[in-house]
């Protein structure tokens, strides 16, 4: 049935300027509390929101540059004056860490955040202004004196809130259950993290896209990287809900995608099927933020001399919906998968993922623009002596290509310049994963110049020791005919 | 290197002795590969983990490397790791490591 | 110990450093399997 075809309809990027919680990225944080002088070298190296906001790979993940203004800058682009800098960005926004902290406390219904008094006076009205952050203040947060806050600090069962490198503390998560390890104040801070970021980037949809209502969102799948759940059940999950409800999509229920770093991918095939077999018109995937991933490689930028690079948490969020006649079209028929069987390299992985659909579909390398897969910011991994990420998927999946017959071996550089997308992507996981290019290829098969382009991504299941194995998946986007 | 990881091979030479040990590496690019075999070699390069300071003297291959990929069937070779040496730095790895290695012990 | 002498594997222990966008563990295990050597540790990193 052609009217059921799935397509993007919408796209959206947020990035939260985060300086003060970077000290509760799990590095980081290990870090402090094995060697407390860590957090002043932590201080002295974070940057001003302005820094963040000037800052080229953050301009290309909401939209003000192109991918490809990346390989027209050279590196290093932390200390590059700004580009474009009064232009508003077209994906979303670059909030600040005032109005976020704030909406942490606000999202949690059940007021484990507190804020100090001053705090909420200054951010209620930012939030007020902000059309983005207005819809989503429904409740005045619980409020603290200066005096209770102290008291909360002294008693120690929980942990303060701060505003970038100012040493007094804001606010303050407390436990939420004494004898439950998955309600420490730590994991809620989490997971309140990656609600409010992911309901942020669900909300920039319906501020771009007047067509687009929350009520008509029938269904929300969070690719996310959080662990919602308690002693009980410690995956339990569905964010996605809690996610709808706070952004106010009062009409959808939703579940919850775990696939490692990979999970959006399959979260868009699954969100798709739902949208081509008639389950619901219209799915929102979204990806809130990992406050686990800040600071990660902190330690090396510091070492360095470089700014603290990873203090921006990220959200994205991707509306599927059907058949309009002109969004981009979601290929089903396309989806590469990674059996039980695939070898473990790389090669290996690519090659189900990627090369299989290609072969099964009879297309051509030359019938895709893009391939597109991690979009880790190479500035903030060269450091850490882990390369350039992307560069190194590409420079793979030539390989793999070019054994396979599909290119030829003196075609390899070629590929990766012409095929491949830079990194830009301020955080590892789920939303480097090709899934923060999902605005720039919207806009690339719409008013651009592309055609079609593969996402694919791999996860590293290993890491949760269960298996040896990893996962990748793959998914086509074409433009409307 | 993961601490967890130095301190496993800390105690897997205590256990076996640095003469019936060998360490295979698959790191990816030159950096990450001498920085792991400057750790299992003369320790801990960043002075964070277990090996710090401890120079293990364990002997140390990337699976590129000729003195390991002579012992394995090509066939099998070709199969497992020749597209991933394609698409590494194979040459610039085995000769980083070989450099280090003719350095030291 | 000098690395001049051809490596042999028999009988010794072996220590498997992969890596996930390198070559993995299960990998290099699967290509130095029947040289005699036992595997004392194996473990793929992920560090991206």
């Amino acid at each position: 049935m052609s009217n059921l075809q799935p397509v993007i309809k919408a796209a959206s990027a947020i990035l939260i300027h985060s300086p003060g919680l970077v000290r509760y990225g799990s590095k980081p944080s290990r870090e402090i509390a094995a060697r407390p002088s860590r957090l002043q070298e932590l201080l002295g190296s974070l940057r001003t929101y302005e820094q963040a906001e000037n800052y080229l790979p953050n301009d290309v993940f909401l939209g003000k540059q192109s991918p490809q203004s990346l390989l027209e800058i050279a590196r290093p682009w932390f200390n590059h004056p700004p580009l474009k800098p009064n232009e508003a960005f077209p994906f979303g926004e670059l909030v600040e860490e005032e109005r976020f902290i704030a909406l942490l406390a606000v999202a949690d219904v059940f007021k484990h955040v507190h804020l100090l008094e001053r705090f909420w006076e200054d951010a209620k009205p930012r939030l007020d202004r902000s059309a983005l952050c207005r819809p989503l203040v429904r409740v005045d947060p619980p409020l603290l004196t200066r005096e209770q806050l102290r008291s909360e600090i002294e008693r120690g069962e929980g942990l303060p809130l701060y505003v970038g490198t100012d040493p007094e503390p804001v606010g303050w998560v407390r436990h939420g259950n004494a004898e439950d390890e998955s309600l420490t104040a730590h994991i809620l801070l989490e997971n309140l993290c990656c609600k409010v970021s992911a309901a942020l980037a669900v909300r920039e949809i319906f501020h771009q896209d007047g067509n687009l209502k929350p009520q008509d969102a029938h269904f929300v799948l969070s690719c996310s990287e959080e662990a919602v759940g308690d002693r009980y059940q410690r995956g339990g999950g569905n964010l996605a809900k809690a996610i709808a409800e706070f952004a106010g999509c009062d009409l959808a229920s939703g579940v919850d995608i775990k696939d490692f770093c990979a999970a959006p991918i399959p979260a868009m095939v699954i969100g798709a099927a739902m949208v081509q077999s008639g389950v619901v018109e219209n799915v929102i995937v979204v990806g809130g933020s990992s406050l686990p991933k800040l600071g990660m490689k902190f330690l090396y930028h510091v070492e360095k001399g470089l700014p603290v690079l990873e203090d921006m948490q990220a959200a994205v969020a991707v509306w599927i919906g059907r058949d309009d006649g002109l969004s981009p079209i979601i290929n089903l028929a396309s989806v590469g998968r990674h059996p039980v069987q695939s070898g473990a390299g790389m090669d290996q992985q690519l090659k189900a993922i990627v090369v299989e659909p290609l072969e099964r579909l009879k297309l051509e390398v030359a019938g895709v623009d893009k391939f597109v897969s991690e979009l880790h910011n190479p500035e903030i991994t060269i450091p850490a002596n882990g390369g350039d990420v992307p560069e190194r998927n590409y420079r793979m999946l030539a390989a793999v290509l070019a054994s396979c017959g599909k290119i030829g071996r003196g075609e390899i550089a070629e590929f990766i310049k012409k095929k491949g997308v830079p990194g830009y992507v301020p955080t590892q996981g789920h939303i480097a994963s090709a899934f923060a290019y999902v605005p720039h290829a919207l806009r690339g098969l719409t008013q651009g110049e592309l055609r079609r382009c593969v996402l694919f991504a791999r996860a590293s299941l290993f890491l949760g020791q269960m298996t040896q194995l990893s996962d990748g998946m793959s998914l086509l986007l074409e433009r409307h005919p | 290197m993961d601490l967890e990881v130095q301190g496993r091979v800390k105690e897997l030479a205590e256990q076996y002795g640095k003469d019936d040990l060998v360490v295979i590496l698959g790191a990816p690019n030159v950096d990450s590969c001498l920085v792991q075999f400057e750790t299992i070699t003369r320790g801990d390069p960043t002075y964070a983990g277990p090996l710090a300071g401890i120079e293990l003297g364990l002997r140390a291959f990337h699976i590129f490397e000729p003195e390991v990929k002579r012992l394995i069937d090509p066939g099998r070779y070709g199969e497992l790791i020749e597209t991933l040496e394609l698409g590494l730095e194979a040459e610039a790895i085995v000769k980083a490591l070989q450099e280090a290695r003719g350095g030291g012990k | 110990m000098t690395e001049k002498n051809h490596l042999d594997l028999k009988g010794k222990g072996l220590i498997i450093l992969g890596e996930r966008d390198g070559v993995p563990a299960h990998t290099i295990e699967q290509a130095v399997e029947g040289l005699g050597a036992k595997v004392a540790y194996s473990s793929t990193q992920c560090f991206v």
